[in-house]
């Protein structure tokens, strides 16, 4: 049989029995991930290129593809994770919020003509500031929980409880707190989030556990924020690789609870390798397109904005420019990010304790038929 | 028979069960220790999990029993299943290349659906609001971008009045606003600036800037760009622009949402507007001769005027022209070549002196 490149040996992870069916050990690694860029990189690229070349509707196929790919690759107890989504949902989903979106977008221009009073349109855009936040919080949600619930391990699903709407409320209630305390209070913000998210969701018909308290994270993120300066940004990195340590440490499963010594030199260097490949990239492509176009033009005429007397080549080779940049941004963030995140990840959360999986059931919670629309239209900026 | 070894996931609970199966004539016989009874999976019903070709071990479930999964790994299996169960490796070569074709046909008829549609949605929306509307939006903006405009030669933006000059100026603009019979109500403002230039915005509302008055040789070239300008606001070419450009760059943001919207929403406005503003520009020209007609003034001073405008700032090349935002001065220079032109010319000596004027204080 002529094996693909691709093609991956599962992983045997040590199971204590011979079923598989109970996890009783002192303390080993979660999950194993066996991606590799290879040809995570090759979906990527064809993606990129097949959305040109579709006006982007085929991202929804692209995104369902690198999903596949991605949760394949990971291993819990001997069985892969599966991702049952489907194109058509995602693209319903994108319908359904466009159409929305775009009501929304047409009266708010005619709202915004109609008052002529400054102070009018001043209420009228922090309501929409508030609005898109709003939507954004409800579109983290939502798309979470299409992703939970087209999650499954070894054919049991995940689901999400809680609503859109009451995470949405919560966020924005706790983010004016932080506003207000001039951040101190993010932990806090952060804590509860984590709280509602994690409580609300399901491996079939369990539910995860987690009683983080944000007192815990406060003097750490008191010592990033005084640090912000003299480490150039670096300490708030290190602030969130504590967090994510710490909201594991206190996440529990039934009876299993995990822990993750991800380290933050390990997340620095990866982001090193990637904002690097992004500059050089950048750089490159800027190089080339200013040998090609004289930009300096461009800022002038294009503020006058009635009378655009911009050259063809400009606008071409920004046309170019722009498509290339996104689509290699897009193929980069998959390689140099997200795939050694997710090694980077795996490899460091452990799992303790025992539980017999034979006692966790079939998920019975609904299901939806369309995909994480909002999130899409509103580019959250998710796998 | 052979058996193979492989393990089932009943879809109810998470549990894992070692199990041996059978290929029958019409499907899978699944068995087991851990099973309460014995499972039979028809051939036709079984869908692939895994790229079962290239990966092992491979999934696959039955269609019948959604949340079933049975996990296999002898490469022998393979064979049976590419003559009982074929859908397993996928669809037909067949089928993916119509599937390639239909992709590929859909996307250039979306392409050519907002190419085409769009200006004509937009010309549609634009006539839908009420000329009180598009009134409000320019005097949002009016003031910004004469500023702009001004500050492109360091002048700063002050509309010139004197007298005898908007004396002139009024003349110049009623004659041709009575022959019009636009439901616009024009409302034309000499600016105190270098620039060789007029604009029109949404409403009524027109600009000239002394610059161009200077370089006027006589009245016929002012009322022709003011004829140009006029005919900009009847066919709410701006209107329609700031409508055609909401347009583009939602459908585009939308469309390639997180692939990076926003910047080819941009660039694409920014195209679509161009070749937009061709067929404005024309649209205008055609319409201002038409005025000139109608009002009974000389139609001369729209090619003379572009004529010159050409010796002083060249052209572009040729080649360029597709996706320029006007049509060639040389081109234009020729638009009133073989018209009668037997209108009168627009202004006395004198109001034409007062016109050039109107910014002495």
């Amino acid at each position: 049989m002529p094996f693909k490149d691709d093609s991956i040996q599962a992983p045997v992870l040590s199971a204590q029995d011979g079923q598989g069916n109970s996890v009783d050990q002192s303390s080993g690694q979660f999950a194993v991930y066996d991606g590799q860029a290879g040809p995570i990189t090759k979906i990527a690229a064809v993606n990129a290129i097949l959305g040109l070349f579709t006006l982007g509707i085929y991202r929804f196929w692209g995104k369902t593809r690198m999903r596949q790919h991605l949760w394949s690759r990971i291993t819990i107890l001997g069985d892969r994770l599966e991702y049952t989504g489907t194109p058509k949902e995602l693209l319903l989903g994108f319908l359904f919020a466009a159409v929305i979106m775009g009501l929304i977008s047409i009266g708010l221009y005619v709202i915004n003509i109609l008052i002529p009073s400054v102070e009018g349109q001043v209420v009228v855009t922090i309501l929409y500031v508030i609005g898109l936040y709003f939507l954004t919080f409800f579109a983290i949600f939502r798309a979470r929980r299409y992703r939970l619930t087209r999650t499954q391990w070894r054919g049991v699903r995940f689901s999400q409880t809680g609503t859109g709407r009451g995470y949405a409320f919560r966020a924005m209630g706790l983010l004016l707190l932080t506003g207000i305390t001039l951040g101190l209070c993010y932990p806090y913000m952060q804590t509860r989030l984590q709280e509602y998210r994690t409580n609300n969701t399901w491996f079939g018909n369990r539910n995860l556990v987690f009683d983080g308290l944000a007192y815990d994270l406060f003097w750490k993120w008191v010592l990033a924020l005084v640090l912000y300066i003299p480490t150039l940004g670096i300490s708030i990195l290190w602030y969130n690789v504590n967090e994510f340590r710490y909201f594991t440490s206190r996440t529990r499963f039934s009876s299993l609870s995990f822990s993750s010594s991800l380290s933050t030199m390990n997340v620095f260097l990866i982001l090193l390798v990637y904002g690097i490949a992004v500059g050089v990239l950048w750089i490159a492509l800027s190089t080339a397109a200013e040998s090609v176009v004289d930009f300096g033009s461009l800022s002038v005429t294009m503020e006058a904005g009635q009378a655009p007397d911009i050259s063809p080549e400009l606008v071409l080779g920004i046309v170019v420019m722009a498509l290339i940049f996104v689509s290699l941004m897009n193929v980069l963030r998959f390689t140099l990010y997200l795939h050694p995140m997710i090694r980077a990840v795996s490899e460091t959360l452990m799992v303790t304790g025992s539980i017999d999986v034979d006692d966790i059931k079939q998920s019975d919670a609904e299901r939806g038929s369309r995909g994480e629309g909002f999130a899409d239209v509103l580019d959250v900026g998710a796998i | 028979m052979i058996d193979y070894q492989g393990s089932f996931n009943d879809g109810r609970s998470a549990g894992r069960q070692e199990v041996s199966v059978s290929l029958g004539t019409d499907g899978l016989s699944i068995t087991g220790a851990g099973l309460t009874e014995p499972v039979f999976w028809p051939y036709n019903e079984l869908v692939a999990v895994d790229n079962i070709a290239s990966q092992a071990p491979f999934r696959i479930g039955c269609a019948s029993w959604p949340d079933a999964r049975l996990t296999l790994e002898d490469q022998r299996l393979l064979a049976d299943f590419r003559v009982h169960a074929p859908q397993l490796f996928g669809p037909p070569v067949s089928k993916r290349l119509r599937n390639a074709v239909a992709a590929i046909a859909g996307a250039g008829l979306l392409g050519a659906s907002i190419w085409f549609g769009l200006p004509l949605a937009s010309r549609f929306v634009a006539s839908m609001i009420p000329i009180s509307w598009e009134v409000a939006l320019s005097d949002q903006f009016a003031d910004e971008i004469v500023e702009q405009f001004a500050s492109m030669t360091g002048d700063s933006p002050r509309v010139c009045n004197n007298e005898e000059g908007a004396l002139a100026l009024d003349r110049l603009v009623t004659q041709l606003a009575e022959a019009d019979g636009s439901p616009y109500e024009f409302d034309v403002k000499v600016i105190d600036g270098k620039l060789n230039n007029a604009f029109a915005l949404p409403g009524g509302r027109v600009f000239i800037f002394r610059g161009l008055l200077e370089f006027a040789e006589n009245p016929d070239e002012v009322s022709a760009v003011l004829a140009h300008e006029m005919g900009h606001i009847t066919h709410q070419h701006g209107t329609r622009a700031i409508v055609q450009g909401l347009g583009v760059s939602f459908v585009f943001s939308v469309l390639l949402g997180d692939m990076g919207g926003g910047v080819i929403a941009a660039a694409g406005e920014i195209l679509l507007r161009m070749s937009y503003s061709r067929d404005a520009e024309s649209e205008a020209d055609d319409s201002a001769i038409d005025l000139l007609q109608k009002s009974g003034l000389h139609v001369g001073g729209l090619s003379s005027f572009f004529k010159r405008l050409a010796q002083e700032d060249g052209d572009l090349p040729s080649a360029l022209q597709l996706l320029s935002t006007h049509p060639s001065s040389e081109k234009r220079a020729q638009l009133t070549n073989g018209l009668e032109d037997v209108g009168r010319v627009a202004l006395s000596d004198t109001d034409w002196k007062a016109l050039q004027d109107i910014c002495k204080q």
